[in-house]
């Protein structure tokens, strides 16, 4: 069984085979479970922080079985599981290219701001996306418009 | 030769140099995120470790935005970012074929004022993708990611 100390100082010198389940000792094994819990997410934290995602991902479920009441452990669990894809069955959407033909002359124009367009109209460009939705909830028919977001000029 | 089967394209935006002023050379793909219905162009970015939601877009669809301290930095060109980690519906937008809806994980951050970004963790690492720059624009090819020989 790995310490806690080891467990960190692992962090920053990987090894090619590491098992989750190895790197935290069990729920009882230490002082109380609040402390335990907390030195489990400190090694997951650790692991998130030096890009080890999928040993996080493998760590994060075996914690998920160890604190099923841990709001913090299993919210980890849910938001680091493995992406899910699926296909959306209907007709293909209506080309951008207007669109896109708009922002390729204009964005120049509204540095740093988002931009709502649709067709060859603009909509709204604001560097608030806040003040952007709210005009275009204000206007019929804008569900259809094309958000860009154009990035700062860099000099 | 090899050919590649997808289940969705679109047109995306390069941002080229010569009509930017900028040195930089960006990808933006289409999407949808979460209950929002307009289309938003996110940057494509394989090398960002994960996706990027600013802060406005997550407070409209309703997220907390307290940055969790169980979550380290994002690490940046533009400096460190504290945020949370929420699980959102990226829609892949198709003008040929069919969609691709991604369970996907984002870093949501509120002092995040850039464009949305599309990363590789819990995102892009689930999706099979290709890139056709040969048109004017340039083609973003997607399908959900299958095992070598199926």
């Amino acid at each position: 069984m790995k310490t806690f100390e080891q467990a960190l100082g692992q962090i920053d010198n990987p090894e090619p085979v590491r098992l989750a389940a190895e790197l935290v000792p069990g729920p009882f094994a230490g002082q109380d479970q609040a402390g335990d819990l907390e030195r489990d997410m400190a090694v997951l934290r650790g692991l998130l922080g030096s890009s080890r995602v999928e040993e996080a991902r493998a760590l994060a479920n075996d914690l998920a079985v160890r604190w099923p009441d841990s709001d913090r452990v299993q919210r980890m669990a849910r938001v680091l599981a493995p992406p899910v894809a699926r296909v959306i069955p209907g007709p293909p959407h209506r080309s951008m290219e207007k669109e896109r033909a708009w922002y390729r002359i204009h964005a120049h124009e509204y540095p740093g701001c988002w931009i709502a367009v649709l067709g060859d109209q603009l909509l709204a460009a604001d560097p608030s996306y806040r003040r952007v939705h709210a005009v275009l909830s204000a206007i019929p028919g804008s569900e259809d418009a094309v958000l860009f977001f154009r990035r700062p000029d860099v000099p | 030769m090899l050919t590649q089967e997808y289940e969705g394209a679109c047109d995306c935006s390069l941002d080229r140099p010569s009509e930017s002023g900028s040195g930089s050379l960006l990808v933006a793909i289409p999407c949808r995120i979460g209950s929002i219905q307009q289309t938003h162009h996110a940057l494509l970015d394989t090398a960002a470790e994960w996706c990027v939601l600013p802060g406005e877009i997550a407070a409209i669809l309703g997220l907390d935005v307290t940055p969790d301290p169980d979550i380290g930095p994002l690490v940046t060109r533009f400096g460190q970012f504290y945020g949370r980690m929420e699980r959102l519906f990226l829609t892949l937008i198709a003008d040929e074929g069919q969609e691709v809806q991604v369970d996907a994980t984002f870093f949501v951050c509120s002092d995040w004022h850039y464009a949305m970004v599309v990363g590789w963790r819990g995102c892009l690492e689930r999706i099979r993708f290709g890139l056709d720059p040969s048109t004017e624009t340039c083609c973003f090819y997607f399908a959900r990611k299958r095992e070598r020989g199926i």
